[in-house]
């Protein structure tokens, strides 16, 4: 299935995109999405990104504009055209 | 060692004199300085029900017992005086290097009244004030303005000395005009500009020596103290953000969250956010930061576009804010036009979150207009003047805008509508609800459809629509200092928003920037405002009773001048957003929950503060105002 994966100010020079569309087998999660870029795109990303199995502070993942945590975390099941953010948590503007 | 005096100098343009006021240590306590003392003053002396342009009104420019001392990024000032955009309280609040020079000037506020025949400006230095013709400047953008006046005092570096000013849309009583300082520092909202343009005040430059250490109660404790401030603020995260991206680093997020504003608020998403995203400027027309008087931080982005139709000079910003109205709520991708109509709106003295919105407000009136909704009489006028003016405002046309920034600063044509801000300008041609404004005062780049405390927050900002009363943003997008949803309809939503509001007016009192409240508290500023102001007994709770004062003293104000009511525009409370996290969602439904709550909790009836909260924060002189 297709998704779209975005990431923000850290992880934008960390990866060195803004959006990658991947297309990533049926009932993967977000931990097996974790893993898969870990893998075959930024060797490092699961550890910048999580502390054994949660999410790492300041860090931010969302899933459709909405948290992780809102859903079932790291084992939230992913769905076709899902829009995934990872982010660093530090962002406030006035 | 001595108790802190604070000095203002009441300035009467009428007959081009001033006078010396000192201000009580008692009453200094109670209001503490900036937005608080502006609000005492604001009702000691501001005649009920006036005309924001009679004579009568005032401009109070008035820095806190914090600002200039290096207690960390104080290099801030607050307006105060009627808005002639709303009709309530106005104020605003600008950094730079204006108010530290102001301090060191040798006075910790101005107090301007009256109108002169014709236009002035003002030299301030060590103490002495001196009123100066300025016919010769009156016409001139921000830029010039302040290039001539550094050549008569000359004093040529921008490091040292500074200068507040207005641009033609100030001088012509744009109610959407800001007061500039630095060039590109802007006291932006409610209008306060056109007061001055109103009284002919177009500058003012201050400059001395003062030595705000030695009048410190115990100077050897303020420095011990700051430094362990500054050490907690530049350890925080969000400090190393805002050095990193500035302010723009919020367009893909709020983006992501379904919260950016888009096409005059009738969306939420916007798909080319990313190219008007801080990631895209660090990558495009960046040059390098910079940061107000003392601050480290140095959020400001400076910027150039070398070459092309939008090529503008090496500049200030553009900010989050003043990206979004001129990005997402105008379909504009183009970042180097939005650098381009940043720096002609600081240029001619607009608060570009206004302009932003009453373009926007325009564009959706003009389609309206070209598909026959519109009343006939209406469509007319509104198509002539358009026609007149020689733009196509059509959804993203960039050269329109910048068009318009000249024709609503000189007050020409359809500029002349522009220049009134967006609820004039929709109820003008007949459809109010097309202008997104709370009490008057145009929406920041946040939608509380999608950010649900924000519903509170704008409802309830004395000033109206302003994202500055009360940051829940924070809350709802960050999970900082605590975690919500924004889409929950959780009611301990209320008591942190009034929490906030009450801790955001001292730090516009104190004045600091409110980019250092995020990691501290009222606890964390306390020791640095004794050391100062040698307020020895004062607590956190004496400190958070101070802010709720102020805040019922500014609605204390605002009630007596009009109809006040605590609302959301009508597309926001009612239509709801098309797509993303927070489809289906109305602002009607989040405000319906929380505001009867947050009157119960303000001990408001209805809007109005009770008699009882009213005696209990010691107002009881303004029960009868």
């Amino acid at each position: 299935m297709k998704i779209k994966v975005r990431f923000i100010l850290d992880y934008y020079k960390y990866i060195g995109k803004f959006e990658l569309n991947l297309d990533i087998p049926d009932k993967f999660t977000l931990i097996d999405l974790i893993d898969y870029i870990d893998k075959n795109i930024k060797k490092g990303f699961k550890e910048k990104l999580l502390n054994e199995n949660s999410i790492k502070y300041p860090n931010m993942i969302l899933i459709n504009g909405r948290r992780a945590e809102f859903f079932e975390n790291l084992n939230t099941k992913l769905n076709e055209n899902d829009q995934i953010i990872f982010s660093p948590l530090a962002y406030f503007a006035l | 060692m001595r108790f802190l005096e604070f000095k203002l100098a009441r300035i009467n343009l009428s007959d081009h004199n001033w006078k010396e006021v000192k201000i009580d240590d008692k009453l200094l306590r109670k209001f503490i300085g900036g937005r608080g003392l502006g609000t005492y003053l604001a009702l000691k002396e501001i005649p009920k029900g006036i005309d924001p342009f009679d004579k009568e009104n005032k401009i109070y420019i008035l820095t806190g017992p914090l600002t200039g001392t290096g207690a960390f990024e104080t290099g801030r000032y607050h307006v105060v005086g009627k808005s002639p955009l709303t009709g309530f309280l106005g104020d605003a609040n600008s950094g730079g290097d204006f108010g530290p020079w102001l301090r060191f000037s040798g006075f910790d506020g101005l107090i301007i009244e009256g109108k002169s025949d014709y236009p002035i400006w003002l030299r301030i230095e060590d103490g002495d004030i001196k009123f100066n013709d300025a016919s010769s400047l009156w016409g001139k953008g921000v830029h010039h303005t302040e290039k001539i006046i550094r050549e008569k005092v000359k004093i040529s570096s921008e490091t040292i000395g500074s200068i507040l000013s207005i641009g033609p849309a100030g001088e012509n009583k744009s109610k959407i005009a800001a007061i500039m300082n630095d060039r590109y520092r802007a006291a932006g909202r409610t209008g306060l500009g056109a007061v001055l343009g109103d009284k002919k005040l177009k500058a003012i430059w201050v400059y001395g020596k003062r030595n705000l250490l030695k009048e410190m109660y115990d100077s050897k404790k303020f420095i011990s103290e700051a430094k362990k401030l500054t050490d907690k603020i530049m350890g925080n995260p969000v400090s190393q953000a805002l050095t990193q991206l500035g302010t723009l680093v919020l367009m893909n997020m709020t983006n992501a969250l379904g919260g950016l504003p888009t096409k005059n608020w009738t969306h939420g998403i916007y798909d080319k956010a990313f190219d008007i995203s801080g990631e895209h400027l660090a990558e495009s027309y960046l040059k390098t930061r910079k940061g107000c008087w003392g601050c480290t931080i140095q959020c400001s982005r400076v910027t150039e576009v070398p070459e092309g139709p939008y090529k503008t000079p090496i500049s200030e910003g553009p900010e989050y804010e003043s990206t979004w109205a001129h990005g997402a709520n105008l379909l504009i991708d183009d970042i180097s036009s939005i650098i381009k109509m940043n720096y002609l709106e600081n240029d001619m003295g607009f608060d570009t979150i206004s302009f932003g919105n009453t373009v926007s407000t325009l564009m959706e009136l003009y389609e309206l207009a070209k598909q026959g909704k519109l009343d006939k009489d209406k469509e007319k006028e509104l198509i002539e003047l358009i026609n007149m003016s020689g733009i196509e405002p059509s959804w993203g046309n960039k050269d329109a805008i910048i068009q318009l920034i000249y024709l609503a600063a000189y007050r020409n044509k359809i500029g002349d509508l522009v220049a009134e801000g967006a609820k004039r300008l929709a109820e003008h041609f007949g459809r109010p609800d097309v202008a997104i404004h709370v009490k008057g005062l145009e929406l920041p780049a946040y939608d509380p459809r999608a950010l649900n405390s924000m519903s509170l927050s704008y409802a309830t900002a004395n000033r109206g629509g302003c994202h500055l009363r009360s940051y829940s943003v924070a809350f709802d997008m960050i999970g900082s200092p605590e975690k919500w949803d924004p889409l929950a309809k959780d009611i301990k939503k209320v008591k942190g928003v009034k929490e906030q509001q009450d801790w955001f007016t001292i730090v516009d009192s104190l004045v600091i920037c409110k980019f250092n409240v995020f990691g501290t508290g009222p606890s964390d500023y306390l020791e640095v405002l004794k050391a100062i102001t040698g307020w020895e007994d004062m607590t956190e709770n004496e400190l958070m009773t101070t802010g709720e004062r102020i805040y019922n003293a500014e609605r204390l104000f605002d009630v007596k001048e009009g109809e006040y009511k605590d609302t959301l525009p009508k597309r926001l409370l009612e239509e709801s957003l098309p797509e993303g996290p927070a489809k289906g969602h109305t602002g009607k439904e989040w405000l319906d929950f929380f505001l009867p709550e947050y009157y119960k909790l303000r001990k408001w009836d209805n809007g109005i503060p009770t008699e009882e909260i009213i005696r209990k924060l010691d107002l009881e002189e303004f029960l009868n105002r």
